[in-house]
């Protein structure tokens, strides 16, 4: 049945998902409303790459419903799928580049492949220069992945989330195993897409110097920086913290209240001052 | 009990599925055929030197063999026409699939699934495609085209092979060694010979895909997938010759 609640973009209503006798994800229910961005933290095997493919249509959950632009996607059919996904742009935790293919062909591939694109390759190939000027990495169009460090793959891989410039983004742990100046950098260019390109933001990640920067920092236009928000904004930017411990959600709520959880497990999470 | 019979047979069921939906694709939209071709390219053209270095040895080894054998009935003459039969039906089609799967099966189970560990299967249907369209089917069309094509280059080699043995060793003429093998041979004979090959093809293929698309573990998930793939698919050729031989022989 369809959902006209415009506010919400996704919406889980008690999922479950199962591999075999262990559950990934253990009744799960969230809102995300239009324009809010989610911090999902979580150690790893907590279940956030799980919820983003169930999110996504890649996994199917075992009980429960998943609603997406007021969609219901639990039982759809893969073919029907590629309609919802064509407003979805995703960042795989590896990249998910196509080793096969170069830099401009990865960025280009959801305009020629999606059914609601198909353009001509002289658009796709502007398109996809301009999505890589946007990380900053337009020189490296006919290079291949293995070819790029680990911080140009993630940015080649933002590239292609926002390619179709899709009013909803997710990201799956887009700083893992980077270093820190590159995970600034990282972050800093999610900050900008949210903010220039007004998109709804699910990131997954296990550091809350990410999701800190994305509820304190925006993005400024006229100085090309993330900078910090006045305290007087400090709303954090319609930023809201969800923490998973073991497929259940431990914790839903915005900053402060992170901040001031008592939770053994979420205070894991914040970074306390001394 | 019950518990043990539980994955193969959903395996089986898995396996079943990947071949409808990759010839159910053959007919419906999009179709890739530059990758068609692509594949074509690295499964036909890449198979060749190994498929003409077997073909022609296992040919030459036959005559040799089969001399000896003739030798005791005093007919040597016929070293053309068992070589011609041997090859065609049976020998040709095996030993050519056989390679091909050496090549093909792993070559796709690794790619596969080096593609499913690094989020590229996930990445591809997020982004529009369908993988078994895009990567199956496209796989599935190539061998099903080249496999026999090979078989028939694989033959003529082996039969050329047998012939410089005829002719150097047993000093048999060109004409007496050529005339025994062509007229032994029947259109029923060269049917099934390529048959064999297109039936072979959906085994290779499919092993390879399957194993490839539900690969977990990893790096080391990767290389028991392309084993198992090249094993499955060299013993369902031997099961399915057996089979298509059963048929054969008793039209």
């Amino acid at each position: 049945m369809p959902h006209d609640d415009s506010q919400s973009v996704l919406r889980f209503e008690h999922v479950t998902v199962c591999f075999g006798d262990a559950k990934a994800l253990d009744d799960v229910s969230f809102d995300v409303a239009r324009g809010e961005t989610r911090i999902i933290f979580g150690a790893a095997g907590s279940g956030k790459t799980v919820l983003l493919k169930t999110a996504l249509g890649l996994t199917k959950p075992d009980s429960g419903r998943v609603i997406v632009f007021g969609q219901d996607v639990t039982g759809m059919e893969e073919k029907d799928l590629f309609h919802i996904r064509s407003r979805i742009g995703v960042l795989f935790q590896e990249g998910g580049l196509f080793d096969s293919m170069t830099v401009e062909e990865n960025v280009g591939y959801p305009l020629e492949n999606l059914l609601e694109f198909q353009l001509p390759p002289d658009q796709v190939r502007e398109r996809a220069k301009e999505a890589l000027r946007f990380v900053e990495l337009e020189e490296t169009l006919d290079k291949f992945p293995a070819e790029l460090s680990g911080g140009m793959r993630r940015r080649v891989g933002i590239a292609r989330a926002i390619v179709t410039e899709p009013p909803l983004i997710l990201y799956d742990s887009p700083t893992a195993g980077l270093d820190p100046i590159t995970a600034y950098t990282i972050i800093a260019l999610i900050a900008k897409g949210r903010d220039l390109k007004h998109t709804t933001t699910v990131m997954a990640t296990h550091r809350y110097q990410d999701g800190h920067f994305m509820a304190t920092c925006r993005f400024s236009p006229g100085t090309g920086l993330a900078e910090p928000i006045a305290a007087a904004e400090g709303d954090g930017l319609g930023t809201v913290f969800m923490v998973l411990n073991q497929g259940r959600i431990a914790f839903e709520g915005n900053l402060a209240e992170l901040n001031a959880s008592t939770d053994a497990y979420v205070s894991k999470f914040v970074r306390h001052e001394e | 009990m019950l518990d043990v019979l539980k994955s193969p047979v959903l395996a089986i069921q898995d396996y079943y599925a990947l071949t409808g939906r990759a010839l159910r694709n053959i007919i419906r939209p999009p179709h890739y055929s530059s990758d068609i071709f692509l594949q074509m390219d690295i499964i036909g053209f890449g198979s060749l030197p190994i498929v003409i270095c077997v073909g022609f040895f296992s040919g030459a080894v036959m005559a040799m063999q089969m001399a000896k054998a003739l030798a005791q009935y005093g007919a040597v003459g016929q070293t053309g026409q068992i070589v011609a039969i041997t090859l065609v039906r049976e020998l040709g089609p095996v030993l050519t699939s056989l390679m091909v799967a050496g090549r093909t099966a792993s070559g796709i189970a690794s790619e596969l699934g080096s593609m499913k560990v690094t989020e590229q299967i996930d990445a591809m249907r997020a982004l529009g495609t369908d993988p078994i369209q895009k990567l199956v089917t496209p796989r599935l069309i190539a061998a099903c085209i080249v496999l026999p094509l090979l078989t028939i280059i694989a033959d003529f080699i082996g039969i050329f092979g047998g012939f410089l043995i005829a002719y150097f060793v047993l000093m048999m003429t060109p004409n007496q060694y050529w005339n025994s093998a062509w007229q032994a041979l029947t259109y029923t004979d060269v049917f099934f010979g390529l048959l064999k090959p297109f039936v072979f093809a959906f085994a290779i293929v499919l092993t390879g895909c399957y194993y490839g698309l539900t690969t977990t573990g990893g790096t080391q998930g990767v290389g028991r997938a392309t084993t198992q793939a090249v094993v499955v698919s060299s013993v369902l050729i031997f099961f399915l010759t057996f089979f298509l031989t059963r048929i054969f022989v008793s039209l």
